[in-house]
């Protein structure tokens, strides 16, 4: 996209960040980067992403915004100035940041930034703007899936149970489950209520729709005649 | 409860609660240009082919959050305003639907309009697995595209987002399938039954 470097965080302490892996250790939250190696020690040790007004900015907003223009969007203070000058001297001047909100997460951003000198490449900040939300979200995702934080499993029902819920699922009676299978009506009412407990919902066809969903009924066996 | 319910159900209470938080919502708060009585916000795809998946309260009452479906084979908004957003033409067909609308009763507590966000979305799903939908195409905020990718749901951007009376908007096309199921209920850690299914199966029908 003609941007030099990128940087992918979320605006958390990043006392946890790792140089020679170039992201945090833990992997809970995301930070990812190729900003230059002198400048990210600068912006760990000194925990700079608490005053970063790049970072503010992004706070402010939820679309890319240029850093050039962030004057739109918060009162730059002093120490504000004092950080932007620091970054040109470590060799980044301008750059796109796009906002990456999640709700009940922490705020975070996908950065692009030029090397002093080289201007943005404009035409391409919209595309910018969607790369860098995919590229959160792949981030994210990770992240989420290095958590390990494993989900209960879904519910299982019997083989039983199964076969009674696909019979609902086709319109079909206790009475007609129970000819189909070759077992009692009773038998029936049974699996079903077992399998309402498995689920724990009032009815039988919400049985059926959880089973659809949880993959344990595939929707073609529910359409065959 | 959610329900879906077409413009059929208009006698319904629901329907003047939902108009008049969608005018709250889109004109008072995000100041859209869109046509409304200064009450109610309804526009001309609020017709018999739009349906409605419908969060209420107050036993069916009153609006809390709902979305507009309208079929992609006759005109929707996508094809009439935002055609120029997709690069490869208005994706449209039986298994598609726009998603328009969205609408969060700017009320009560934060987390609880996520909540509200949540069963609903859950809904969405839920309804397009049932009804053989494929996909959902919408016009998307850039502001809000974090917030929908965030769901694990695969989506596709059908062209570049570009400005829209002062937004930065773009298209973007979701994938339905019992993946986008799972990773939505993964991603937003939301595991209540939102869609409800009545037991003679009008609404799953």
């Amino acid at each position: 996209m003609g941007f030099d470097y990128y940087a992918l965080l979320h605006h958390v302490s990043l006392s946890s960040y790792s140089q020679s892996l170039d992201h945090m250790e833990r992997g809970e939250l995301v930070a990812l980067s190729t900003y230059p190696e002198s400048w990210v020690a600068t912006y760990v040790e000194r925990n700079i992403v608490a005053e970063d007004p790049i970072l503010l900015a992004s706070q402010r907003t939820n679309v890319g915004f240029r850093w050039d223009e962030i004057g739109k969007i918060i009162d730059l203070t002093p120490a504000h100035h004092e950080i932007r000058i620091e970054t040109a001297r470590a060799g980044i001047e301008n750059g796109f940041t796009v906002p990456a909100h999640v709700p009940g997460e922490a705020n975070g951003s996908c950065n692009f930034a030029m090397r002093c000198g080289r201007p943005l490449p404009v035409a391409n900040l919209q595309m910018a703007q969607l790369v860098g939300a995919f590229a959160f979200q792949a981030a994210r995702e990770l992240v989420r899936k290095a958590e390990r934080r494993h989900l209960d499993p879904p519910p299982k029902l019997t083989h039983r149970q199964l076969e009674c819920i696909v019979l609902v699922g086709k319109g079909y009676t206790e009475g007609q489950i129970g000819r189909t299978l070759g077992i009692s009506d009773e038998t029936v009412k049974r699996h079903l209520k077992e399998a309402r407990l498995v689920y724990d919902v009032p009815k039988s066809v919400q049985v059926l729709v959880r089973a659809l969903f949880d993959g344990q009924v595939p929707l073609t066996e529910l359409l065959r005649n | 409860m959610i329900e879906l319910l077409t413009m059929r159900d208009r006698d319904e209470l629901l329907f003047p609660s939902m108009f008049a938080d969608r005018k709250r919502v889109f004109v008072d708060l995000f100041g859209w240009d869109i046509q409304h009585d200064g009450v109610h916000e309804v526009d001309e795809f609020d017709d018999e082919h739009a349906e409605y998946l419908i969060l209420s309260e107050d036993g069916g009452l009153t609006h809390r959050a709902s979305i507009r479906l309208l079929p992609t084979e006759r005109p929707h908004l996508m094809s009439e305003i935002f055609a120029d957003f997709c690069d490869d033409g208005v994706p449209e067909g039986p298994n598609i639907r726009e998603i328009t609308r969205f609408c969060i009763a700017p009320r009560g507590r934060a987390k609880d309009r996520l909540v509200a966000r949540n069963m609903l979305a859950r809904s969405l799903i839920e309804y397009g697995l049932l009804n053989g939908v494929t996909g959902y195409t919408a016009i998307c905020h850039m502001g809000l595209l974090q917030q929908v990718l965030s769901a694990g749901w695969r989506c596709r951007p059908l062209g570049m987002p570009r400005m829209f009376a002062g937004e930065m908007v773009g298209a973007i096309l979701i994938e339905v399938s019992a993946e986008s199921h799972r990773m939505m209920v993964e991603n937003w850690r939301c595991d209540h039954v939102a869609l409800r299914v009545y037991e003679d199966a009008t609404l799953a029908a």
